[in-house]
């Protein structure tokens, strides 16, 4: 078995344009997005999906062998997209670089699907089961592209065009409602310490849904280039004392953290003297506020709940279902 | 006492000894690494009768996932135990001889944290570097800290020892410093990479990493049992060293390169593991008193069986939670080091 | 080994000297303190600052960036600095060791396991028994360090001193290694305060310590004279008429309570307690009557100089207190070794 499948393995060396030659009984999908430009998924395989995307994959009906904590974050925010059953099923493996391989081995999965961020995991994945490597720090891929990959390994684009589709409508209620100018945004958390806070750059998830609703990013808000240079695109750390940076028409505040080190900051008068704050123009996200960094067409939704309850103080139109179901908690 | 009779009951020494006790405990140690062995290879969240695995230790199946586990995860992994065990055991028990100080410990020449500093500078500088460089950089890195360790310490003979260590002190937490500038500057993935590896996690280690240690230590052998005897001749102190015929300065310089090549290479492939170097010396000189050459031995086998126990700790303990290995030797090393001590001064025998 | 330099002057001269540089000294910790809050993330102009100090707005941000960020973080350097200093100072003189200090003799790994823990088990936000568990943490450090140290063969010395203080604090950073593994949650908001900074502690927990800073500095003051005797050796001391025992406990209760009010608020700070009294000796001599007062100061200006260089270096990014304080404390000690040794 485990040969027949080491024979199947998508060589990372076949370029993008070649077609793979997969032999019966699987599947060819080609997708820029894999490294090598392809592979060869088993029909009915077994997937243990070993980061984020696991969450991609169960919103198009394709439970992972594995748990990780990316579906422990998603449970946070949907309580009823599992149950019990389905947490207890699969082999829980943390984040991949602490986990035990022997468990994963257990579980006995028939292809991994990992992140091009852990080489030398995937190295260790590849002794146990094939692994389909998503090239995700190479190409910087949106959270589209990111579901549309991992519904063409699925075979299941039809199901994801219909997602991102039935969101774009919604999307679209939501521009409308809002007019063409809806004012600028910043976004940021409080970090561990008190003396610095971290801002997103406009390529946080979160942040791309606003700009899609027609929000401008703030002026005092670095470029994701900028950002890069003093760590990485996404966000930076930003003295507490530049917090007058961060005065655009509405600042959304992500949970901390440390609730004291936060506590601590709202409670102070700096704090209290920027304009969006004053003006009342904060929103905290709900839960644990993964839903404004984790990548993927559910937590749109939930980010575009927010914008519609707390920017325009109306009951937001019904998540479509299966996801509106799961958010009840059954 | 003159250094002449010393000289003379130190030969005495060497020729009469009749090590029955010594090759005992050192059976005994052998059997303890053995059960060991059996348990790691038999303990594993990937369910496992001890039939299935006692056959595919005889007859490997290519392509059973047993088989991987066996062979790929769990046997690599206690052979890198057992080896960088024994490793930082001789090196600890060639620091103690050289030194004569009960407390040196190869962490504490800066050989951790120089192996740190360049892994993390790897990691955090050139992120595109191929993980294949690690082991050569911290391999590098420790050589240099220890190297300027020495050379900062080289002057009079009088204060020669504490200069080292006290240097080795005051280096390593610069270099400790460094290191921690660059994990809090660094990308935050690859500072995370760099701290899992800084634990001393035996939870990566491959036939690879096998591979690289037991060349080392074979490469090394004609040394250490070369060493045997410059060690026995500076136990009694410099001028009796040099009353046996010994060059006291070239050798002293020689025992410290040893020593820190072997713990290099330990720390290079599994991260610093601590106390193991400090403690297992002075476990085998408890269980039995012996010439130097034999005391290497049986620290050697004492260190093996001690990150051998704690890796199985470690992974068993809290599974599937994997304690890193070198948390564990640090647990359970240091208060063992402090009853040694404290039971040692009642016996005078340290 | 003694833990002083040679003195050329006679103690008269010293103290003149000393009473002539007073003066200065204290100008200088007056300047760089307000250098230490004229610089930061923001660039603010100077007449700002000062605005901000004399004649502050309510509604200023720059004014509120003043006082609420900026005027804190030095006086937390400025408590923390002296307070580490005499510590250091005490510490020396005492052991008659040139090389003691809090951080290398387990003082400050035992303070910030006790806070780690007591953290861990209260939530976070702390309370004021802070110090008071800081202080239970750095005593029971120390008595393993020393208990540790008595037990090798050679009894306490500088070696087997520092050795033990190595071996100790590598165990309890072990046990914070692992708490941290098995209740990450909890640990997350301890990950800067390990390094040692002076950033984002709230005034609360300031004045939570500062009874314990005014107490240790008092009580150092006072037992100044007699650790100048004692530092001569301890028959002399007793010829002079000093309780050895009696003094050796006080000052040991003095160099907890300024470890622990130092670990409670900033973290652990290493070196500073080794450099800067060595620095004081340069200046006044071995009369610790001047070395004392002299090392408060001097530790003052200099971690309001480290802390200056911690957030200028890299700007917008700032360093962790504590590794600049390594960075510039581990070259120093390098060098005493090789001078002294």
């Amino acid at each position: 078995m485990r040969a027949f499948l080491t024979s199947l393995v998508l060589a990372a060396s076949v370029a993008p344009a070649v077609a793979l030659d997969c032999p019966d009984g699987t599947r060819t999908v080609l997708h820029p997005l894999i490294e090598g430009g392809g592979a060869c998924v088993p029909v009915g395989a077994r997937i243990a999906w070993v980061e984020a995307a696991a969450v991609n994959a169960w919103l198009l009906g394709a439970p992972s062998v594995t748990w990780n904590i990316y579906l422990d974050q998603f449970r946070a925010a949907y309580p009823g997209a599992f149950s019990e059953a389905d947490r207890a099923g699969a082999v829980d493996i943390g984040r991949l670089p602490e986990a035990d391989f022997e468990a994963i081995a257990a579980a006995a999965p028939d292809l991994f699907v990992s992140g091009d961020f852990w080489p030398e995991e995937n190295a260790r994945l590849d002794r146990i089961a094939p692994v389909v490597v998503i090239d995700y720090e190479g190409q910087a891929p949106g959270w589209r592209e990111i579901h549309t990959v991992v519904a063409a390994i699925l075979g299941k684009e039809a199901a994801a065009d219909e997602q991102l589709a039935a969101f774009d409508a919604r999307l679209a209620d939501l521009r409308a409602r809002l007019g063409p100018d809806p004012g600028s945004f910043a976004i940021a958390r409080m970090m561990d310490s008190g003396g610095q806070i971290q801002v997103f750059t406009e390529m946080n998830f979160g942040a791309q849904q606003m700009l899609a609703a027609g929000f401008a990013m703030h002026e005092g808000v670095l470029s994701p280039d900028e950002a890069a240079a003093l760590n990485r695109p996404y966000w930076y750390a930003l003295s507490t004392e530049r917090l007058g940076d961060l005065a655009a028409d509405w600042l959304v505040v992500l949970p901390g953290w440390d609730a004291a080190v936060e506590e601590a900051l709202k409670a102070s008068p700096l704090w209290q003297s920027l304009p969006p704050v004053a003006a009342g123009r904060l929103i905290a996200p709900a839960g644990e506020g993964q839903h404004w960094i984790r990548d993927n067409v559910a937590f749109a939704h939930l980010v575009l709940d927010e914008i519609y309850d707390r920017i325009l103080g109306l009951a937001p139109p019904p998540v479509p279902n299966p996801f509106g179901g799961w958010l009840a908690g059954n | 006492m003159s250094a002449v009779w010393r000289v003379a009951a130190l030969r005495g020494a060497i020729a009469f000894e009749a090590p029955v006790r010594p090759l005992l405990v050192l059976a005994l140690l052998g059997a303890a690494i053995a059960a060991t062995a059996l348990a790691s290879l038999l303990t594993g969240s990937y369910g496992l009768a001890w039939s299935e695995v006692a056959a595919l230790l005889a007859r490997p199946e290519a392509g059973s996932m047993g088989s991987t586990v066996v062979w790929e995860f769990r046997f690599p992994r206690l052979l890198a135990a057992l080896l960088t065990g024994a490793m930082l055991a001789l090196s600890g028990a060639i620091l103690q001889g050289i030194t004569r100080n009960p407390l040196a410990d190869p962490s504490l020449v800066g050989v951790s944290q120089g192996a740190a500093l360049a892994v993390v500078a790897l990691i955090v500088l050139w992120p595109g570097a191929m993980p294949g460089l690690r082991p050569v950089a911290a391999f590098g890195g420790a050589m240099a800290v220890a190297a300027l360790i020495l050379s900062l310490s080289r002057g009079d003979a009088g204060g020669a020892t504490l200069r080292f260590v006290l240097m080795g002190i005051g280096v390593a937490a610069f270099v400790s410093a460094v290191t921690g500038a660059m994990l809090t500057y660094g990308r935050l993935e690859a500072a995370q990479a760099a701290l899992g590896w800084l634990a001393g996690s035996l939870h990566a280690a491959g036939w690879g990493e096998v591979r690289v240690l037991a060349l080392v230590l074979l490469g090394l052998c004609p040394a250490l049992v070369w060493a045997g005897r410059p060690i026995s001749a500076l136990r009694f102190g410099p001028e009796v060293a040099t009353g046996l015929g010994l060059a006291v300065q070239p050798a002293r310089v020689l025992l410290v390169l040893l020593s820190v090549a072997l713990a290099a290479a330990a720390v290079s492939a599994v991260g610093p593991l601590g106390f193991v170097g400090l403690v297992a010396p002075h476990v085998a000189q408890r269980l039995a008193r012996s010439g130097p050459g034999l005391h290497l031995v049986l620290s050697a086998a004492t260190g093996a069986l001690m990150v051998g126990l704690a890796d199985l700790i470690g992974r068993a303990a809290f599974a599937p939670l994997q304690i890193p290995a070198g948390l564990v030797t640090a647990l359970v090393g240091s208060p063992l080091f402090a009853l040694l001590i404290l039971r040692s001064q009642s016996r005078r025998t340290l | 080994m003694t833990a002083h330099a040679a003195t050329h002057a006679g103690p008269g001269g010293r103290r003149a000297a000393a009473l002539a540089g007073a003066p200065l000294l204290l100008g200088l910790l007056v300047l760089v303190f307000l250098w230490h809050i004229a610089v930061g993330a923001k660039p603010i102009p100077l007449g700002t600052v000062l605005a901000a100090l004399t004649a502050p707005e309510p509604g200023n941000f720059d004014h509120v960036v003043i006082r609420d960020l900026r005027l804190p973080r030095a006086v937390y350097a400025v408590a923390v600095g002296a307070s580490l200093s005499v510590a250091g100072a005490l510490i020396q003189g005492v052991t008659r060791n040139p090389l003691a200090e809090p951080g290398l003799l387990g003082l400050m790994a035992g303070a910030s396991v006790a806070v780690v823990l007591w953290v861990a088990l209260q939530g976070p936000g702390g309370s004021a028994a802070l110090p008071l568990v800081a202080a239970l943490g750095a005593l029971g450090g120390a008595a393993l360090v020393w208990g540790l140290a008595g037990a090798a063969p050679g009894g306490v010395q500088p070696l087997s001193l520092i050795l033990a203080g190595a071996a100790v604090t590598a165990f309890l950073g072990a046990i914070v290694t692992l708490a941290h593994l098995l209740d990450e949650q909890s640990f997350q908001s301890l990950r800067v305060w390990l390094n040692g900074t002076l950033s984002g502690r709230s005034w609360e927990v300031f004045l939570w310590g500062l009874p314990w800073f005014a107490g240790g500095l008092a009580l150092a003051f006072v037992l100044a004279r007699q650790v100048t005797a004692l530092a001569m050796g301890e028959e002399v001391a007793a010829g002079l008429g000093v309780d050895v025992a009696r003094l050796k406990a006080l000052a040991l209760a003095a160099v907890v309570a300024l470890t622990a009010a130092s670990v409670a608020l900033a973290g652990p700070l290493g070196f500073v307690g080794l450099v800067i009294p060595h620095a004081a000796r340069l200046f006044v001599g071995a009369d610790y009557r001047l070395i004392v007062p002299v090392s408060a100061v001097i530790g003052a200006i200099y971690l309001l100089g480290v802390d200056i260089l911690a957030r200028v270096a890299l700007a917008p990014l700032e360093i962790a207190t504590g590794l600049v304080t390594a960075l510039a404390g581990g070259p120093v000690f390098v060098w005493l070794v090789r001078a002294r040794l």
